[in-house]
């Protein structure tokens, strides 16, 4: 479950490597991307029940996938997971950048048949590795970091 | 819910917030922050030439401007500055926030008393009382910190 969730982010980075709008790849760069979550909590700001860390609490690493439809903004993870990127927006101002990313997720996990819907908002400055923000997915919320990893497959 | 919600409306997302019925009026213009910054360099990622330290090496906490009935428009902060809010956006989503400010500021320690424009993008989780994100004013860039003063 926790895939998932890199899934999404990852998402970001891949997804935006094709589309000319604004995207995580075009503002952090190219390549593997590890994801990490914190403050986990329910939308409302109570306390995890646990699923929440369940489906977060593990950093990921995003890679990217054969199978992936940039261009359709449609991919698969190697988890099984198949992710939708219905909106993308972000600003650019000089040094800095802000991106608001909407994915619908459909966990490979059989018992939740349902999409999610996954909200990421994040923010950095231009030409350094890493962004923070905040995402939630309508149950849960917390803290997100995105880290370029230097050295890897271009995506 | 109410006072990180008090801290994006001090930041200038008054109009908005105001709109979805979940600010309380009394708090909106009454409510301050203090603002902090780090990792200044110029806008380009090369280090500060001493200009952003000037700027920026101190935060500041926020006070209603004494000259305005328009509280929320304009502020006033405890080191002097002078800071119009002249543009502001931002999303509200599922227990997330985004605030996408632009300020017109004076610097207390400027004997010219130039006029800045400052642009921040910030993110927060509703409740939390503090957003983080990015600020520039075209020469100098760096992270931000605002946390509601109720806190």
């Amino acid at each position: 479950m926790k895939t998932a969730l890199c899934t999404a982010v990852s998402l970001t980075a891949l997804a935006l490597t094709s589309i000319s709008v604004d995207a995580m790849s075009l503002r952090l760069g190219h390549g593997d991307k590890s994801t990490t979550f914190s403050d986990l909590s329910l939308v409302n700001g109570s306390p995890d029940n646990g699923i929440c860390a369940r489906r977060y609490a593990d950093d990921f690493t995003v890679k990217k996938h054969p199978n992936s439809l940039a261009e359709q903004r449609s991919f698969t993870t190697y988890e099984g997971h198949e992710i939708k990127m219905p909106h993308v927006s972000g600003s650019l101002e000089t040094g800095l950048y802000s991106v608001e990313n909407e994915y619908i997720i459909t966990f490979p996990d059989t018992t939740q048949i349902n999409p999610v819907r996954f909200q990421l908002m994040a923010t950095g400055t231009i030409g350094e590795t890493q962004s923070t923000g905040v995402c939630s997915d309508a149950t849960y919320r917390g803290l997100i970091a995105m880290t370029l990893m230097k050295k890897t497959q271009l995506q | 819910m109410k006072k990180l919600l008090c801290a994006a409306a001090s930041l200038g997302a008054i109009a908005y917030l105001s709109s979805m019925a979940l600010a309380d009026d009394h708090s909106l213009g009454t409510d301050n922050e203090t603002v902090t910054f780090s990792d200044l360099t110029l806008a380009d990622g090369t280090p500060d030439d001493g200009t952003c330290a000037k700027r920026y090496g101190t935060g500041y906490k926020t006070a209603d401007h004494p000259d305005t009935s328009s509280k929320e428009a304009q502020k006033t902060t405890s080191e002097g500055h002078d800071i119009i809010i002249s543009s502001t956006g931002g999303t509200i989503g599922d227990g997330i926030l985004s605030i996408e400010n632009e300020y017109e500021i004076i610097f207390p320690n400027d004997e010219h008393k130039e006029t800045i424009d400052v642009k921040m993008f910030a993110t927060g989780l509703i409740g939390s009382g503090t957003a983080s994100g990015v600020f520039s004013d075209g020469t100098c860039r760096g992270k931000v910190t605002i946390q509601s003063a109720q806190q």
